[in-house]
């Protein structure tokens, strides 16, 4: 999911400070409502100061429209060095990997009726599939939510935030818990220990580009039209001029009679044509759109799910797949 | 043979005219040689253009014959020819390349942040902190919400481009039309909202001083003040000084008095409008510009080279010294005399002038309009209405002579497009006519207007078609009388003038849009107005400046007409309104320029008022032969037209698609 900028309104900036610098360590207090009164010591001093003293301040944030100059030491306004180096700060003190476990619903409670189970693998594989009762598990289920910021470098840069969420067994979208995130309830404490699964196990970086690209299809494919016309021009320059020198070199091989001379020119235009594939080529490279991913943060939830033993109706092949009931889906 | 002072060459032999200069004064041999070396320079100019111009034909006919030759070899030359061009090759897909994922925090992945969450806070916290990472860089226009314009493409990746990688110094030279109004604006707005532009200073023609503040403070919000208000007249000092925002005459600014307070100020940004008259670096313009302390610089012109490529070093010496070297070395490294469009180093030209310019044009912002089509509608007079009008003009010439120049022409433009307008609008003209008895003996002997009928018949039919009619007209009285003859008709009509609030104005435009029929509207309920859903305009009355005309025009035919565009000009057959409409559709080519293109073609020459001036003192001296008149005036026209579509081929054939923001 694509998450919209956010509108360089007052009052959402004196929101995001005031929280973000309490998080920070800060002592913040909204003194009017467009001023933010800062006491800070160490990573959150580090806006204003290296050594992270403690460092007193009041924060003005003007509306957009404001006429005049701004002092880029105490206001906060578009594009202004405050908050990027708080947001900086922000990373440099968060480890960004977290775990959640989910708040199972009632439907985590009991395993599915057979009924329901074989009907949605039906739906889901187009094949009937047999499956024992009572052979149902409690297992955990994974899910990975990742905030990805990724520039987009071509003529011009442009830079885009992402969340992402993948189940962790085969990479699939999770959409209900991207868009919904805020909605879900978390559990401190599960009743027993959860067995993580590791990153590691998991092609998860492969999965999120994929995610993320699909995410940029619109974007990339106005960045790449418009590249491209670029990159045609400048080859039809090139062209031009090789074509003309190459018909200008031809002329004059055709006005010599001796062969030495005529060999010459032969070197030369092979030189030339040399030449001209290579700055097709550089252009072509020049004008290459490139994709910068950077992960900010990773979120692995674990949810309550059924494991069970699968086969197909005339007794084939047997394999375990796990059922997430919120989901309503199988993944083998 | 003798040498005249000022080491000209002004040469004269020993004849009649030398032996006059020889007695006569000093100052006039003077004027009279500067007069001589101005004439000569204009020869010299006009001589250049047409070199220009031929040559940029041979280039065109020489590309021709290359691409015949690519589509066609001719297998028969031989020796040279035999090696055939080669065809146009294809253009690979643009690669793409994705960089593996980098980890934010110096912990990488291996720490855990809180263990396990309660909730998502701290997760949606650092989520969070990223878009505000990313909205507050600068690769989007943070000033776009606040701005009433339409979002094109084109502008915005111009505004992008100015305030990125070109540091707010840059010629916008966008094709006539395309609106480098907006794309300035677009930046001044964005640097006020980043806090780095906080006094501005505007320089354009007088004439377009209004136009500039109306677009800066209804599309950007920008309220300013101009160099047309009294304030200005009653204390220039103290306006200079106090005003942060102003929009000035480039004519007021050259003159000493004010250029000497405007220096004194700081100027954050500084935008010139039609900058081609700054395209000599002599004129006090060009010097006036460059003497003003500023940040930012934007020079718009849509014809940034008239006769030579030298023109440019001086527009770009004003926005970056140095970025192009020595005229000396300039004219030495790009400049061949033989070949004036045709530089000597193009890609180095194109690298040096692709850091300061910005050129769109229709073709590469994939604008294109439906075509337009303009009829005269001629309604005939009885011959006691003609007989009358006749009457009545030659009267009129003569009681205009017993009034003071100003009051002469006042009276007489408001008197003669008032009876182009209606017997309504010229009666009530009458009204407040200085001589009271003769007015009142002019409304008496007016004839029973039969031709009234006659002017209104086709709108009825017109209102009915797809879409509705849009009628302009100068007078309200005009307006006042329509409304109600359509009313009369069955025709559901509209009114929008000055005098409509304009919290109701859009409501009206819209239920016109849904109900069809007929909008009436004046030049102040134009404004702003956009009306591209219908396509049918009836000129009601024809105003006296062209540039009028133009802006009535451009409110249908603009970005979102999907069908063609038909103009109906309805004036009475041998009136001075027929004669003016046959010299701006014949000789000026008016329903044919692009919008934005006639005041070019005006230029210098023809401010909007000095235009209605123009005409109405023709009209005064013709005694009576106003055809004529009006014929003179036309071919001063077609020969500014054909000079601007000289120099608008010339910068075609020189900028190309070479500069475009994207």
């Amino acid at each position: 999911m694509k998450l919209a900028k956010q509108p360089p309104h007052p009052a959402r900036l004196v929101e995001f400070f005031e929280q973000t610098l309490g998080e920070l360590g800060a002592v913040c207090e909204r003194t009017w409502y467009d001023r933010l009164d800062v006491v800070a010591e160490g990573e959150a001093a580090s806006l204003w100061r290296n050594d992270g003293q403690l460092h007193a301040t009041t924060l003005h944030f003007p509306e957009p429209t404001e006429p005049g100059a701004r002092d880029a030491a105490v206001q906060v306004f578009p594009g202004c060095p405050l908050t990027f180096r708080l947001v900086e700060a922000l990373w440099r003190q968060r480890p960004p990997l977290f775990r959640a476990c989910l708040q199972p619903g009632l439907e985590t409670n009991s395993p599915p009726t057979t009924a329901v189970a074989q009907k949605v693998w039906q739906n889901q594989f187009g094949q009937r599939a047999r499956m024992n009762p009572d052979d149902w598990r409690r297992v955990w289920h994974f899910t990975l939510i990742a905030v990805v910021r990724v520039a987009i470098q071509s003529v011009d840069q442009h830079w885009t935030t992402h969340r992402v969420a993948m189940a962790m067994s085969d990479g699939q979208r999770d959409v209900q818990l991207e868009q919904q995130l805020d909605g879900f309830a978390f559990v401190p404490y599960p009743g027993g220990p959860v067995p993580w699964m590791g990153l590691e196990s998991v092609p998860w970086k492969d999965w999120l580009n994929r995610h993320v690209l699909e995410d940029l299809c619109d974007d990339l494919a106005s960045i790449r039209k418009r590249q491209e016309h670029y990159l045609e021009r400048e080859l039809r320059r090139i062209d031009d001029y090789f074509d003309a020198y190459h018909q200008e070199l031809a002329g004059r091989m055709g006005r010599q009679h001796k062969d030495e001379a005529r060999a010459r020119y032969q070197e030369r235009l092979r030189a030339t044509e040399a030449e001209h594939l290579r700055r097709r080529d550089d252009q072509v490279q020049r004008h290459e759109i490139r994709l910068l991913p950077y992960l900010d943060a990773l979120l692995v939830t674990a949810e309550a799910a059924w494991q069970t033993a699968v086969s197909g109706l005339h007794g084939e092949r047997t394999l375990e797949a796990v059922y997430v009931p919120r989901r309503r889906r199988w993944f083998r | 043979m003798m040498l005249l002072d000022m080491g000209c060459a002004l040469q004269v032999d020993f004849s009649p005219l030398a032996r006059a200069l020889e007695e006569a004064d000093p100052e006039m041999v003077r004027a009279l040689g500067r007069q001589r070396r101005r004439e000569e320079k204009e020869r010299d100019a006009r001589r250049r253009l047409h070199q220009c111009m031929a040559e940029a034909q041979r280039q065109r006919a020489e590309r021709a014959a290359r691409r015949k030759q690519t589509v066609k070899p001719d297998s028969s030359n031989q020796g040279a020819a035999t090696i055939p061009a080669k065809p146009l090759r294809p253009v690979p897909s643009v690669p793409m390349r994705v960089e593996p994922i980098q980890v934010q925090g110096q912990a990488g992945l291996t720490g855990l942040g809180d263990g396990l969450l309660a909730d998502p806070r701290p997760f949606l916290l650092l989520e969070n902190a990223s878009v505000w990472w990313v909205s507050n860089q600068s690769d989007d226009l943070l000033a776009l919400p606040y701005c009433a314009i339409e979002h094109l493409d084109y502008q915005l990746r111009t505004a992008l481009r100015v305030i990125g990688p070109l540091q707010g110094r840059a010629l916008l030279s966008d094709e006539v039309g395309l609106g480098k109004t907006i794309e300035a604006g677009l930046v001044l707005k964005e640097y006020m909202m980043r806090g780095m532009v906080k006094r501005f200073l505007v320089l354009t023609l007088p004439s377009l001083i209004d136009q500039w503040q109306e677009e800066l403070e209804s599309k950007f919000a920008l309220p300013t003040v101009g160099t047309n208000q009294s304030a200005f007249r009653s204390d220039p000092a103290e306006f200079w000084r106090t005003n942060p925002c102003i929009v000035a005459s480039v004519h007021t600014l050259k003159q000493d008095a004010h250029l000497s307070q405007a220096q004194q100020i700081g100027w954050d940004m500084l935008i010139v409008d039609e900058a081609h008259y700054l395209r000599n670096r002599a004129s006090k313009a060009w010097q006036a510009v460059s003497v003003l302390p500023r940040q930012f610089l934007l020079l718009l012109t849509a014809t940034p080279v008239h006769g030579s490529i030298e023109e440019i070093y001086n527009l770009v010496t004003l926005l970056k010294p140095g970025q192009l070297p020595t005229p000396r070395e300039f004219r030495q490294r790009f400049l061949d005399a033989d070949r004036p469009t045709r530089p000597r180093d193009p890609d180095q030209l194109r690298g040096l002038l692709g850091q300061v310019m910005i050129r769109n044009t229709r073709s590469s912002a994939g604008i294109r309009l439906p075509p337009r089509r303009a009829e005269t509608v001629l309604f005939e007079p009885t011959p006691a209405e003609q007989a009358f009008w006749q009457t009545w003009e030659a009267e009129l010439r003569e009681a205009l002579k017993a009034l003071t120049p100003s009051q002469a022409s006042l009276w007489g433009r408001l008197l003669l497009q008032a009876a182009g307008s209606s017997p309504q609008a010229w009666l009530e003209a009458l009204m407040s006519f200085p001589n009271g008895e003769q007015a009142a003996r002019w409304r008496q002997s007016l004839p029973p207007q039969e031709s009234w009928e006659r002017k209104l018949a086709p709108l009825p039919r017109l209102a009915a078609g797809d879409g509705g009619l849009v009628v302009f007209t100068q007078f309200l009285r005009t307006q006042a009388a329509l409304a109600e003859a359509l009313n009369h008709s069955g025709v559901k009509t509209w009114v929008i003038n000055g005098q409509t609030p304009a919290s109701q104005r859009q409501e009206i435009t819209d239920r016109f849009r849904d109900e069809g029929g007929a909008l009436l509207l004046t030049h102040s309920g134009t404004e702003g107005r956009n009306l591209q859903f219908s396509h049918r305009i009836v000129n009601f009355d024809l105003p006296w400046d062209p540039m009028e005309l133009e802006q009535r025009i451009g409110r249908l035919h603009r970005l979102g007409q999907q069908r063609p565009v038909e103009i109906y000009n309805l004036v009475q057959a041998g009136s001075l309104q027929e004669h003016l409409l046959e010299v701006l559709q014949d000789k000026l080519n008016l329903f044919e320029l692009v919008v934005g293109e006639t005041g070019l073609v005006l230029g210098e020459k023809f401010g909007s008022d000095d235009f209605a001036e123009e005409v109405f003192r023709r009209w005064r001296d013709s005694q009576g032969k106003v055809q004529q008149a009006m014929a003179a005036l036309g071919e001063e026209l077609q020969a500014a037209r054909a000079e601007f579509d000289e120099v608008k081929r010339l910068d075609e054939v020189l900028f190309r698609n070479d500069y475009e923001a994207g």
